[in-house]
Order: structure tokens, then sequence, then C-alpha cells
């Protein structure tokens, strides 16, 4: 045990040091990634790349793609992961696992639409359940082909959809399930599945139930409005879908039971909120008033302190005692 | 979307009800019908295909989706067929008009076909292909083709196309052959046979299947064994065709008037034709009851619908 004395001299020799911008590893040492974890533990400074839930990765289940990568309405086979890494093997989420089988529905995130001022139109040929996502999907058709979207909440069969990637001088009147560029959209418009780079595909806004906004025009960047509140500013080319998603009701559903949420492919968590992890602070509070009334008890007697105690001459506290 | 596309593939229109010569003919039997037995007779062929033929085969494994287990019974009897068969024996000695029919059995056909500025290729095998040496009379005149053609329109499936959910192939094999290559017979009746306890097609469909195989078989025969090449035919072929799936029957008369499937407006369009009506059911079910072969709720009116067609021709 270092005396305060000793503790405080090496206070002021760590302080002569420099600490500079550089690190202190030697400037040729190999790459974090690669060093042993054991160092992580003991010098917790550097940034070490170690699979994530937040990597993007899906860590439930691999698609069986087609192999000659054509889309197909076909529903495909899926290999569950149960929450391990697809490429290393690793358990990511420990929360994953189990449930019933499920067969991918490819979805087309794609919605190219001509540029000219012509529409594409499309006919809805079924609305059905899809088990991989919230929403539910539309089996659509034009011309010899037949892909499947997300369903918007007023689709129905027989419905017709249109498409246009034109950018209009006056904006367009948006129709429910329609597609068009985001700087198309008047203001105030609700929308799904966003585009953020334009010609990628949709990528924003596909839960059930949920929309975007349309907010305003900034210079050339429209800015769309997240389920979270949060804003995008967008190239005005970015596709959109107008409307809300189907099946609004999603998150007002309970799952039910502990069974249910297995089918559903979860494992048991360990509960939501632990007290004593350390993620949630430490609680430092006054300990509440002794309990109960001070009695000389026989038995008890000798081990409470009757004399006053001496008062030391300088040094309080705990390490006085030592 | 099933009888749309197949029309808009074909040229066809349809009729509600089979043609006039056909349900005149069944009226006709079913009112004359002073021999009981007959029904008798047609019961016993139902419960001998279904429930006492020797003959079992092993279905494959289907996963019973309402149970969520494997199919329990997977032995059938092979009764489609048999059944078939019986009722044709019965119909000819009953008809007697046609004892110098062929029958053959597992027919294919193939036959390729241009629709517009696309090659298509139909390739079908039918359970049973009844040939006779006189064709089937056409059930329409010149005069009702042409005007129907002008008159009717066709469906309207936009914007859906009518090779819609039809995959495009590079490579293809090109061989063409009619089930039965003779010039002395001509095609009569086409028997197709399925056997599905979940029909997983609506109704539509089913008619769809029934026109397109009816197409194929007078198709074929036009172009390959009467040589004709690709345009109005002088005298229409006429065919007909018995859907089976389980009890269901559906039945229906084609006429092939053209054998150019995509005219353009400025000509005067031909169109083929089918005569259809809806399913008809023989029988509610066949099955052992308490250790007794029990067939309950027969329904007379599918023979007697199938002996006005027999008799045609």
């Amino acid at each position: 045990m270092a005396s305060v004395r000793g503790v405080a001299l090496l206070g002021r020799r760590l302080g002569c040091l420099t600490l500079g911008a550089s690190p202190a590893w030697p400037l040729h040492a190999p790459a974090p990634s690669l060093q042993p974890a054991l160092l992580v533990r003991s010098f917790n400074i550097y940034h070490i790349d170690r699979p994530k839930p937040s990597d993007k990765k899906n860590f439930r289940y691999t698609v069986h793609y087609p192999e000659d990568g054509q889309y197909t309405v076909k529903p495909l086979k899926t290999n569950k992961l149960g929450g391990r890494d697809p490429e290393t093997g690793r358990l990511i989420v420990g929360t994953l696992g189990g449930g019933a089988k499920r067969n991918y529905r490819w979805i087309d995130w794609f919605r190219t639409g001509p540029t000219d001022g012509t529409f594409l139109d499309e006919r809805v040929i079924n609305v059905q359940y899809d088990p991989n996502r919230s929403a539910r999907i539309a089996l659509v058709a034009t011309g010899d082909n037949l892909r499947y979207l997300l369903a918007s909440d007023n689709m129905k069969k027989g419905d017709l959809i249109r498409t246009s990637g034109y950018i209009p001088r006056i904006p367009v009147r948006p129709k429910e399930g329609d597609a068009y560029p985001v700087g198309a959209l008047p203001q105030g418009t609700q929308v799904h599945c966003v585009e953020i780079v334009p010609g990628d595909g949709a990528r924003m806004v596909k839960a059930a139930g949920t929309s975007g906004l349309v907010m305003r025009k900034i210079g050339k960047k429209v800015v769309v409005q997240l389920p979270s509140k949060r804003e995008l500013a967008l190239d005005p080319k970015c596709m959109a879908t107008v409307g809300r998603l189907s099946n609004p009701t999603h998150g007002q559903q309970h799952v039910g039971s502990a069974q249910r949420r297995r089918w559903l492919g979860r494992r048991p968590a360990s509960g939501l909120w632990q007290r004593k992890d350390g993620y949630r602070g430490r609680k430092i509070k006054p300990l509440p008033p002794r309990a109960g009334p001070r009695t000389k008890d026989v038995t008890y007697s000798q081990f409470i302190a009757t004399k006053p105690r001496k008062k030391s001459s300088k040094h309080r506290g705990v390490l006085s005692k030592l | 979307m099933g009888l749309c596309q197949a029309q808009l593939i074909t040229n066809t229109l349809t009729r509600p009800a089979l043609p006039q010569a056909v349900t005149d003919h069944a009226a006709a039997a079913a009112a004359a019908n002073t021999s009981p037995d007959l029904d008798e007779r047609v019961k016993e062929a139902i419960l001998h295909a279904h429930l006492l033929d020797s003959y079992q085969r092993r279905l494959p494994r289907v996963l019973d989706v309402v149970n969520n287990q494997a199919g329990s019974s997977r032995w059938t009897t092979a009764s489609r067929k048999t059944l078939n068969y019986q009722l044709l024996l019965l119909l000819d000695q009953v008809e007697g008009c046609g004892l110098e029919r062929q029958l053959v059995e597992d027919s294919s056909t193939t036959l390729m076909l241009p629709h517009g500025n696309r090659l298509m290729q139909m390739r079908h095998d039918a359970g049973y292909l009844l040939s006779s040496p006189d064709p089937l009379p056409p059930m329409a005149t010149q005069g009702e083709v042409l005007a129907a053609s002008e008159g009717e329109d066709m469906p309207d499936l936009y914007p859906l196309s009518p090779f819609s959910n039809c995959r495009a192939r590079d490579t293809y094999p090109t061989e063409e052959c009619y089930a039965v290559d003779s010039p002395h017979l001509y095609p009569h009746t086409i028997f197709m046979h399925h056997n599905q306890p979940r029909m997983p097609h609506t109704e539509d469909v089913f008619k769809g299947m029934s026109l397109l195989y009816a197409f194929s078989h007078a198709a074929a025969y036009a172009k390959l064994v009467q040589k004709h090449s690709l345009g109005d035919l002088d005298k229409p072929i006429t065919v007909q065709v018995v859907h089976i799936n389980g009890p269901q029957y559906h039945l229906g008369v084609f006429q092939l008037n053209t054998l150019n499937l995509a005219p353009s407006a400025a000509d005067k369009p031909v169109r083929n034709l089918f005569w259809t009506q809806e399913w008809e059911t023989l029988f509610d079910s066949c099955k052992f009851k308490a250790g007794r072969g029990v067939l309950e709720g027969y329904n007379p009116k599918v023979f007697s619908l199938l002996r006005g067609l027999h008799a045609q021709g």
C-alpha cells in the first residue's frame, strides 16, 4: 500500500510528461485490429475493430439469392444465423435465435420511372403478408414483369400505381402509392421508401405505419423529415413513394407471451433494466437513517463503543488508520 | 387473370355456356334416361376407381399447412384415369358412335407459334386424347364468327401483357410434334387430370388452362398435320376439352378459326371461340365409412353433359 506522500510524488512526476497528439505507441506498430485483445483491457485508449450490432449486417438470416442473379418473385430460402456475423461466425447479438422458418420475398427497392414526362403504370395484383418485415408487401405487375413493393396504407387489389422520374416546375398532385422524385412533391406530402442517394434504392422509412414528411426546399436540396423527427437534406432526384406504410397498428400490438416472442425469433433477454450494471450511473446518495431504537442489550453492548474516540492530530479520514 | 390472359394469348372470345348442340343432346339424354341402372353403373365406376382398385401409389411428402404436419395418408389409388376410362367405356356403350375412335394415353404436344413479334412455345401433355376419323362439326358458322370478332372486345389487362409471369428464354428446343401424327384422325376430346386435394389455383386459372390445352392441340393439328400456314383457317377445327380435378369437372368446346394470334386493328380480326361453363361436381365425397365404401352427393348432370360431348362428331 503506497503512502499518501508516495502517491503525490508519482502524480507530480507524471505531470512532467508532455502528452502530445501522437500516440505513445511506436509509429510503425501493426494496425489496432491485429493487436491482441488483452491490450484493450489494459490500455483502453484505441479503437479496436470488432464486429458490433451497429455494423448494419443481417445477423438473423442469410438469403440464398438465385444463381443467375435475376430478380424473381418466388420466395427464396434462408438460413438462420442466430445472432452470428455472416462472415466471421461470431455471436454478436445474444437475443436472436430460433423462431419459425421464413422464406424471403425479394422486394424491389428501386422505383425508377421515365424522366421524359410519361408514367410507368403498374397494377396491384395482391397485398400480402411478409414474415420478414412489419409492413405488408404488394405484388405488382407491368408488362411481363412481376415484383414486390412495400404496400402503402390504402393499397388494395386492382389499384393502378404510377412511377415517374420527371421533376416539373409546378409540384405534382400526389396520389398514395405513386412514386415521384422528392423535388416534384409539394411541401407537406407524406412519403415512405425514401432514397438518400439518387438511384441507390429506398433506404429510409420502411417500417409499418411510418411516414416521412417533405418539409421545405432550400436552394438545391429538399428537406425531408424522418419518423424520428430527424431531417435530411436530399437531392431532388431521390425517389420517394407517397403515403404512409401499411399495417399502421403494428406498433400498438403486444407480443402477448414469452412463447410468441420465441416464435418471432427472439431469445430471452436478461430484462430491460438492470439496476447495478454500471450503464445507468453510480447512485451516490446518503444512507437512510438508522432503523430501530438504540438499546443497551447485554449481548450487544460489548460491541458498542461507549467511550469517545481520541481525536487524532492532523490526518483525519481513512488513511490515518493505515 | 387466368382466363383473360389465356384469351389474349390465344386470340379467343368466350361464351358463358356450352354450345347448343351439346346442351340439347345432354338434356335429351337426361330426359330419356329410362334405364336407372345407368346411374348405378356410373356410381359403381366411381366407387371402383376410388376405393376398390387394388393399385396404390405412394404420394410425395406434402406438408399440410393447416395441421402443420406431413400428409398423413400418402397412399392413393390411380383414380382419375381409371375412372375416366370406365366412364369412356360406358359412354361408348351408351352412345354407340365412338367405335372407331382411338384413345391415346399420356400424349405430348409441342407447338411454336408467333404472337405478334414474340415467339411462344406451348408444351402440353394430355391425360387422354380421343381422336376420331370424322372431324367435329364447327359449332359457329363463318358469319357468326365474323360478327362476334367485330362486335366483341377482347379483355383488357393493362398494364400487364398477355405473357405476364412467363419467363423469356434464350435457348430452347425447336422440335414440334402433335400427339397423333396421322392425317386420317382428327382431335375429338382432350382429357386433363389433376388430383390436388386443395386447389392452389382459382377457378379462373383452371379455365385458362383448359383453353390453353384445347388451343395447343387444335393449333398443333392445324399447323403440323394439316400443314396449314399461319393465318385464317378455311375450315375451322373444333376440339372438346374435359378438365378434371378430383370430383370437379370443367368442360369446354374450342373452335380454332385463325392462327394469327395478334392481329393489328387495321385488318378485320378473326377470333377463335371457346364455349365453357362453370365447374360441375360429379360427387361430394367417396370414402370408406364404417368399413364400407360410400358415395355421397352424386350429380347426374355431369354424365349427361359428357354424353352430350361424346355424341358430337
